[in-house]
């Protein structure tokens, strides 16, 4: 059989491989915001990706419904409600998002590499398994990206509890109030970031096409309410252990290019325990890694489904296409996200009249 | 043979007709006779009629077929009633033969591929056919201990070079009616003689009906044992990690078959091939299951970290020395630091050159004659090692990590799989060599990546640990065997009623 073939039956991704890319892919830019890019916020931010939930459940509510009207195939069901030429649309709308984020994810990676051989290799030979090994393993299909995604979801709360362990004496839990100290503009503009990072969870969902998953391979209950409570335990948990334990001081602006510059002092021995920086520094890369198979996968799939095209010329094209942007320096101008601020509300839009549409039509058909 | 017409390739497609004479010149021209010496055709009377019986010398017993064929027919009194000359055959096999195995031949080739597998032809003189009598008696090794598969508990069986007491081996294992052996000869010129085992009811029909036509559709003109039959059928022939699981123990096969996987065994192979294989089928040994849960628990954590320690070990001290010197303590800095102070060499030179080393003694172990096998322990640990240290060519730590590297790749139960995890570490040196800690991540990650891709006759590899599918509490914890109920997820439907009753 050859590679393309084997690729061609190996795109389907399970459900609960699925869920834990997301989970990784939206866990990593909350890591982000509250570690790296917005320190000096930390004693408020942290309720950033609980409010942004509170942003997001709209969109999110609206998918779930879609999922049990669709009988949790969501991007046939889409297809069926708005029609094929807008369902393929949005679709690619969503993968040029997806690739967007993957030429920021690109550039996160390559200063953070730079900084890891301290310069002792040349740039370009830096870039090579940094382009590569991302696009080769998103073409592989889904067993391979989602099996990441599943290694790497179990390694990281014991890596990570690691260092919480060895940075024990530097948690404060004060840190975790005021609630609103910074203020209502600075915590309304990260719950808007965070909200479009949570919105990430329904454009994966359009890739679940059931293939891969068996009956009992379902990670979700059946009603909505569990779903959100899930997200909001989860969320209030990441963010709140990343509030109370100092990696870094908060000095530095969160601006693109000085991430290497945080990275730094999160594992230099200045402040943060030796004993910390191997678990980071893998935590660090995995985590940006994953991020970036999955938005290249996700792209890919998409793209390939509303086209009917091969998946993984598609994969390697996008993967193609976020480097040339990432030279370009679109992917300097803001942070990690897969859309601006801005992009939650048509997103969000789209989505209820999806809904409105597949309920209306669900009235009119005869019982 | 002066009116045989035709080469043997097409003599070999004939049908032995009713004349003995022109039957024997057929078997002459196909067996090169008298060149070739060991071919026996040994003509005697029976009730009357002439008849022959051809075998070769050495891998069919003389002694049985002149018990059980010869003896017989010359001693048989003529019948009663006039025989017709087309039932001679007929009468010989039901009413004269000892012989337990008798079939009858459609062609040529039939009798000669049985007559080179030990079986006895026996023609008859104006009756148009043969009868195969078994009479097989191949020289083959007895019974023994396995020789890259040992175990503290368990059986101490292995396979030999044998089919027919291979598969008596596993049944010996396995007493169940539903376990089917289908003999299907591999290869399209010197055929094989290999067998394809399942259970019925267990191991998924589709699995079988892709195994079934993998065996058939070989085109390899010579297959030579279960090695290359495995090359021939897997999924991935490029990639370094293999899909079938090859044992040398019954135990573990008739296991593997109760569980739903296939078996392939082969003549001239001490070796059974398994499938579906995952990766955990690699890593864990047969005696895990043996021992008390929680012995079986500790030492798969003792292999998994060995097998961590084998992976990683060389590439995280390269990456550690050369690029992030900063996460060492100091006590352990300084005491590398004086280590290499007089090694000419950088650190990746020096890895490499012990690496080399330890593959070189392997593999000169594995050929070495007995007689001087002991200087190989000398050349390893006095020359290579401590002379090597004392020169000053490899600093002391370097002999600790390839050591601990060796013994992390030693417990590896499959011997394809430590060869597949050695060239890996190789590339996850080299990655940390050229890009520290972050290539030694990279490599980790496309290392994952190649294994999550991988299926095994449909199976995916790393299943059911990802993608998940529902399974025992067996993967790297051995919990209690009374945990134990759900069939494995690549087999059949109708396995999960029994398995759960």
């Amino acid at each position: 059989m050859t590679l393309f073939a084997q690729n061609e039956r190996n795109r389907s991704i399970s459900h609960r491989q699925l869920m834990q890319m997301l989970y990784v892919s939206a866990g990593s830019r909350i890591f982000f915001l509250l570690v790296i890019d917005m320190p000096e916020l930390n004693a408020c931010v942290w309720m950033a990706p609980l409010i942004g939930l509170v942003f997001a459940s709209p969109t999110l509510l609206c998918t779930y419904a879609l999922l049990r009207e669709g009988r949790m195939r969501l991007s046939p069901f889409l297809r069926e409600t708005v029609g094929a030429p807008v369902w393929r649309a949005a679709l690619i709308v969503f993968s040029l998002a997806m690739t967007y984020d993957a030429s920021s994810l690109f550039e996160a990676l390559l200063s953070s590499a730079a900084y890891a051989t301290l310069y002792m290799t040349p740039g370009w030979i830096l870039a090579i398994p940094t382009f590569l090994v991302p696009v080769i393993v998103a073409s592989r299909g889904g067993n391979s990206a989602g099996g990441l995604g599943a290694v790497f979801l179990r390694a990281v709360p014991l890596l990570y509890l690691l260092v919480i362990v060895f940075q024990f004496r530097s948690i404060n839990l004060a840190w975790l109030t005021p609630l609103f100290g910074s203020g209502a503009h600075a915590l309304v503009h990260s719950a808007r970031l965070c909200a479009t990072y949570y919105c990430m969870i329904p454009i994966g969902l359009l890739l679940d096409d059931g293939e891969n998953t068996t009956g009992r391979g379902r990670a979700y209950p059946a009603r909505p309410c569990s779903f959100l409570w899930l997200c909001l335990i989860s969320a209030a948990t990441v963010s709140a252990l990343c509030a109370i334990h100092s990696a870094i001081y908060p000095t530095v602006t969160g601006m693109m290019d000085t991430r290497s510059i945080r990275l730094d002092l999160v594992l230099s021995n200045g402040k943060s325990n030796q004993a910390i920086q191997l678990p980071m520094l893998i935590v660090w890369y995995g985590t940006l890694s994953v991020a970036l198979v999955f938005t290249l996968f996700c792209a890919g799939r998409l793209t390939a489904d509303a086209l009917n095209l091969p998946f993984t010329p598609v994969v390697v094209a996008y993967g193609v296409i976020a480097i040339v942007q990432m030279v370009l320096g679109f992917a300097k101008r803001e942070h990690a996200l897969f859309f601006t601020e801005w992009g939650l509300y048509p997103f969000t839009a789209f989505f209820l009249i999806t809904l409105l549409i597949a309920l209306w039509k669900k009235k009119r058909r005869p019982a | 043979m002066a009116g045989i017409n035709g080469s043997p390739e097409e003599i070999l497609r004939r049908s032995p007709c009713a004349s003995l004479e022109e039957n024997l010149d057929c078997l002459r021209a196909v067996f090169r006779m008298p060149q070739n010496k060991d071919i026996v055709l040994h003509r005697f009377p029976v009730c009357g009629f002439g008849a022959c019986a051809a075998f070769i010398d050495g891998i069919s017993s003389s002694d049985e077929i002149a018990a059980s064929v010869i003896r017989p027919c010359v001693t048989e009194k003529a019948p009663d009633e006039n025989l017709k000359s087309e039932d001679r055959l007929r009468h010989i096999g039901e009413s004269i033969l000892y012989a337990c195995q008798v079939s009858e031949a459609d062609t040529f080739a039939d009798v000669a591929r049985d007559m080179l597998n030990g079986l006895c032809a026996l023609f008859a003189d104006g009756c148009a056919g043969a009868l195969l009598i078994d009479t097989r008696d191949l020289p083959h090794r007895a019974v023994s201990h396995t020789n890259n598969e040992s175990v503290v508990l368990g059986s101490q069986e292995g396979f030999v070079e044998s089919l027919r007491t291979n598969i008596s081996l596993v049944r010996k294992h396995l007493h169940s009616p539903a376990l089917v052996t289908e003999m299907i000869p591999v290869g399209s010129k010197n055929r094989l003689n290999a067998a394809l085992l399942y259970v019925d009811g267990v191991t998924d029909p589709k699995i079988v009906a892709e195994a079934r036509r993998r065996l058939r559709s070989v085109s390899l003109a010579n297959v030579s044992g279960t090695g290359q039959i495995q090359q021939l059928i897997e999924d991935y022939p490029f990639s370094l990690f293999p899909q079938l699981l090859q044992t040398e123990r019954p135990d573990r096969t008739a296991a593997g078959l109760a569980e739903g996987q296939f078996a392939i065994l082969a003549d001239n192979s001490p070796y059974a091939l398994l499938a579906p294989s995952t990766l955990f089928h690699f890593i864990h040994a047969s005696d895990d299951t043996f021992m008390r849960w929680q012995y079986g628990t500790f030492i798969r954590v003792i292999r998994s970290l060995g097998i961590l320690l084998s992976l990683f070990l060389p590439g995280l001290y390269i990456a550690l020395t050369q690029f992030h010197t900063h996460l060492l303590p100091m006590n352990l800095l300084t005491s590398i630091a004086e280590a290499r102070s007089n090694v000419p060499f950088p650190v990746i030179g020096e890895i490499l050159v012990m690496e080399f080393s330890f593959f070189l003694i392997n593999e000169a172990g594995t050929r070495i004659p007995s007689q001087i096998g002991s200087a190989l322990g000398i050349v390893g640990a006095l020359i290579l090692g401590q002379a090597a240290v004392s020169a000053s060519i490899i600093s002391p730590m370097l002999i600790i990590i390839v050591a601990l590297t060796g013994l992390g790749n030693f417990v590896v139960p499959s011997y394809n799989f430590s060869l597949a995890m050695e060239l890996y570490r190789l590339l996850l040196l080299l990655m940390g060599a050229l890009f520290g800690l972050y290539g030694i991540v990279m490599g980790a990650i496309l290392l994952i990546s190649s294994v999550c891709h991988l299926r095994s006759f449909g199976a995916p590899y790393v299943a059911p640990f990802a993608p998940w599918r529902p399974h025992n509490p067996d993967l790297i914890l051995r919990l209690p065997l009374w945990l134990q109920r759900l069939p494995m997820f690549y087999a059949a439907r109708s396995a999960g009623k029994e398995r759960r009753s």
